[in-house]
């Protein structure tokens, strides 16, 4: 009984004393990376930045003192050497499982970007739902170094930005991936740009009053190159015709009056019909959506019907065309299906999609469309007509 | 643990084998007929006794009386005026035989009067506070029963309060104890047995119960056990406990003790037995279950709606108190990414001035906990605010502002602290409070991993664990839904039909079904 005693304590005071904390790592030893960004240098070198957070100097931040982050910048022949040599920099171990956002600057994401993401997949400590991100004309370095006022960290900022104005769609690797995978769909990245948000009157520093955005969509091909970019609202409608637009804030100018009319646009849906003939293949979209009006610029009363029905056909015409001109652009343009017309073909014509898959990007651009919007309006706010306006102006 | 139990035996064999050589070398020996031999042989017995008194009363110049008892155990008041007052002046000019039966019926007015021929007997019933009084050329002597000693008044316990509730608590007395009992139930099922235990203290010890709704094989359970125990001296509870209890060697109580009447009759009422020892106002309630260390007299009292969320909320903290300081230690040293970006941010940018390792600052801050703790029980009340502001001024803000603490692990421990003493039984929360410590080093070694071998290891030994029959985890593990309706809720009074223990006797039901009356 006491030699068993005697073993176990053995055993146990071996297991304090000869066995190092493998995985043990003090938060005061850790360098956080927040945000990473990836360019490419002319040798075909990858460039990774990082922002990392300097602890020490956050609780400071309020009093002026110091960012709370740096910008470390390291080049390599992959992601992991990029880290590695980035080390070297550190005095804290890297430690990137809480990054926010990857960045990737515009001449990288031209060249393509197939080469860095098997990393993401397979590393354990990279979350596989950090968001992406291109950067439209520039460095992905540049876009950590600008200072963002609202945020403790900028990488933060950029995420929540997302979040508010992009509504329910996310732009994770994970979607990505997924996007990049799967056939009849072709992946996007939503985009950053730098602006200038200087002031007047207020010239002497000029860095300082740079400020990011998010910008619209970037568009790859299914070899993960860097096709061309949607502006935000050409973005929205990609959003619409993947049924994944939630609400959004739509406003037009009347066909034949004065003056525009906003609404908040709800419940939008999509209908993709693909239709064969003839060895061409057509797609009728019917979108659909219901609004409330939020803003009225014009004479009209809403109280009456009829002219609910103006501002209606205003909607539809205005948006049909809209959506035909985006619609025409991915087409003509960028010949790059982003908007999952192919897995409506597939899901409707799967035999025929088997030989149409391998060109299917010259079948997509050579196809008819045609789009009809249906937007209903439900209700008119708290007023009918504008207060503002006396009673005689007033277009009953 | 098998090798401490012989030792624990040894020593046991040892003991009795002292205190033997104590007792009387003649345990027959009778009562002489000669006054003065029994006088002599007395003082012999109570020899440097300065507390036992002698009083040798002539009663007409021919019979004598002596009484002897014990100072200050017994209502002197009652015995001079009941008894030495009648039979001093006393005109009867008595035979010895019929003066005997003179002195006994005089002390049966005020007393319960018991007759020995025996010596042993007789030091026995002095020792008990009884007064003995021997008379001149009798070999019988009686042993009146006249205890008077000083006790404590009636209070509400300070240990266990509640908000609304009895405010009685128990007192030194056993008699005054089970007597707050049978106050409450006033049946003659209500059975109270009575041991004596300690070959010198001789302490009375009382096992209660009801009859039928107890469970026969627990009340003998209890019997066997009593009588086993060898022991000089019972001087609280907690020597009984020791003795009794199924598992000695874990750190969770399997014996519920108490000061609260209420507590008592309610656990009668669910059919478990409770053991009263004379001179503590502790009672022993068999057998106690984990989900018993978790409820409180006050549960039963307040309306039920109310019960249950407490009852939740003292689960959850209950948990806190175990687990939280491990938490914090194993997520920030081993897996910071489950922790939120801006927590993490600020976790590491007040941690940044300190210069140890967090399991070392975690286990420091502990320290300090309990030793704040334990500073504020044991000082006089009048020194126990200081220890507090000092506790406060220096652990909370002082350590954090030196940089030798971060203001996290002051708030994590903090939190902890408060999550223990949310645990109604101050026993049952000190189990979880000396684990912690284990469950510490773990989450240091081994992260997330060990916290949860960690809490493996308690559940098995939960599982494993009885008391009196009962498993500890019952109803939960093994479950048994008939009994789930006083666990994690607290059924309404009028809907709990059966007694809530699976051990109870024949009389199962509390609440005859449908009975509640709709208004």
């Amino acid at each position: 009984m006491i030699k068993k005693l005697k073993i176990c304590l053995i055993i146990l005071v071996c297991m304090f004393l000869t066995t190092g904390c493998w995985d043990e790592r003090e938060i005061n030893n850790q360098a956080i990376i927040l945000g990473w960004g990836f360019d490419q240098n002319e040798d075909g070198d990858y460039i990774g930045s990082a922002q990392i957070v300097v602890p020490g100097e956050v609780g400071e931040r309020s009093s002026g003192q110091g960012k709370g982050y740096i910008v470390e910048t390291a080049t390599g022949k992959s992601l992991l050497d990029v880290t590695q040599n980035l080390q070297r920099k550190l005095s804290r171990k890297v430690f990137s499982s809480h990054q926010k956002v990857i960045v990737i600057g515009e001449r990288l994401a031209r060249n393509g970007i197939s080469n860095i993401l098997d990393i993401y997949s397979r590393e354990p400590e990279l979350p596989i739902r950090t968001n992406f991100f291109v950067l439209k004309n520039g460095d992905a370095l540049d876009l950590l170094e600008v200072p963002y006022k609202m945020e403790d960290m900028p990488s933060t900022a950029a995420m929540k930005m997302f979040q508010s104005t992009a509504g329910p769609e996310s732009t994770t690797f994970k979607d990505f991936l997924e996007d990049a995978s799967s056939e009849g769909i072709s992946p996007t990245l939503p985009i950053l740009e730098i602006i200038s948000s200087k002031k007047e009157g207020n010239q002497e520093k000029e860095k300082d009053t740079e400020t990011f955005r998010i910008g619209g969509r970037a568009i790859f091909n299914q070899d993960l190159e860097l096709v061309g970019f949607l502006s935000y609202r050409e973005a929205v409608d990609r959003l619409w015709i993947i049924n994944k637009l939630n609400t959004h804030k739509l406003t037009t100018n009347l066909l034949r009056e004065e003056g525009n009319v906003g609404i908040l646009g709800m419940n939008f849906k999509s209908k993709i019909q693909p239709i064969i003939q003839n060895d061409r293949v057509e797609f009728h979209i019917t979108l659909s959506g219901t609004g409330v009006v939020r803003e009225n610029n014009t004479e009209l009363d809403l109280k009456q019907p009829k002219n609910l029905q103006i501002i209606e056909r205003s909607f539809n015409k205005n948006l049909q065309n809209h959506m035909i001109s985006t619609i025409t652009k991915v087409q003509k343009e960028y010949k790059t299906d982003i908007l999952g017309f192919g897995q409506s073909v597939h899901k409707k014509y799967p035999r025929k999609w088997k030989i149409w898959k391998k060109y299917w990007s010259k079948k997509f651009s050579d196809a008819d469309i045609t789009v009809k919007v249906d937007i209903h309006i439900e209700r008119t706010g708290v007023t009918g007509s504008p207060l503002h306006l006396k009673e005689s102006e007033i277009q009953k | 643990m098998k090798l401490l139990l012989n030792l624990r035996k040894r020593k046991k064999f040892k003991l009795s084998e002292m205190i033997d050589s104590f007792s009387n070398e003649e345990p027959d020996k009778l009562i002489s007929s000669d006054l003065s031999a029994n006088e002599c042989f007395l003082r012999d017995i109570f020899q440097q006794c300065s507390d036992v008194v002698f009083r040798v009363v002539p009663i007409n110049n021919k019979t004598k009386l002596l009484f002897v008892y014990i100072d200050g155990l017994c209502d002197t008041k009652s015995l001079d005026e009941m008894m030495l007052n009648p039979v001093r002046t006393s005109e009867k000019k008595c035979e010895v035989f019929i003066f005997e039966e003179f002195v006994a019926n005089q002390l049966r007015a005020v007393a319960q009067i018991k007759s020995t021929k025996n010596v042993n007997e007789l030091i026995n019933g002095i020792l008990t506070a009884n007064v003995a009084v021997l008379v001149e050329g009798e070999t019988t002597a009686l042993l009146a029963d006249l205890k008077g000693f000083e006790k404590r008044s009636i209070e509400e316990p300070s240990s266990e309060t509640v908000i609304r509730g009895p405010r009685d608590g128990f007192t030194e007395t056993l008699r005054v104890n089970t007597s707050l009992i049978r106050k409450r139930i006033r049946s003659p099922r209500l059975k109270i047995e009575s041991f004596t235990i300690g070959k010198l203290s001789k302490t009375d010890v009382a096992v209660v119960y009801i009859e039928k709704i107890a469970s026969d094989s627990v009340i003998e359970e209890v019997r066997k056990r009593l009588e086993s125990i060898e022991i000089d001296g019972v001087i609280e509870t907690g020597y009984i406990e020791e003795f009794v209890e199924d598992f000695p060697f874990s750190p969770f109580p399997q014996i519920q003790n108490t000061e609260r009447p209420d507590i008592v009759c309610g656990s009668l009422l669910e059919g478990k037995v409770s053991i009263f020892v004379d001179n503590t106002p502790f009672v022993l309630i068999v057998p106690m279950t984990f989900w018993s260390g978790l409820q409180a007299a006050e549960d039963y009292y307040e309306r039920f709606i109310y019960v249950t969320f407490i009852r939740w909320i003292r689960y959850i903290l209950f948990n806190i108190s175990l687990l939280l300081p491990s938490i914090y230690v194993a997520v920030t040293t081993f897996h910071p990414q489950l922790i939120p970006t801006n927590l993490l941010i600020s976790i590491a940018s007040a941690r940044e001035d300190v210069p140890f390792p967090l399991l070392f600052e975690a286990f420091m801050m502990e320290l300090m906990f309990e030793a704040l703790r334990e500073a504020g029980i044991r000082l006089p009340k009048s020194i126990g605010s200081a220890v507090s502001i000092v506790g406060a001024l220096v652990i909370g803000e002082a350590a954090v502002e030196a940089g030798i603490i971060s203001a996290p692990m002051v708030i994590v421990v903090a939190a902890t602290g408060i999550a223990s003493f949310a645990v109604p039984r101050y026993n049952f929360g000190t189990a979880y409070r000396l684990l912690r410590f284990p469950i510490l080093i773990l989450a240091g070694l081994f992260g997330l991993y060990g916290v949860i071998l960690g809490i493996v290891a308690i559940l098995i030994h939960l599982v494993h664990l009885q008391s009196f029959g009962v498993p500890y985890l019952s109803p939960i593990a093994p479950q048994n839904p008939k009994y789930l309706k006083d666990v994690l809720v607290r059924a309404p009074r009028w809907s709990m039909h059966r007694r809530p223990i699976k051990v109870a006797g024949q009389d199962k039901t509390r609440i005859p079904e449908g009975r509640r009356t709709k208004t």
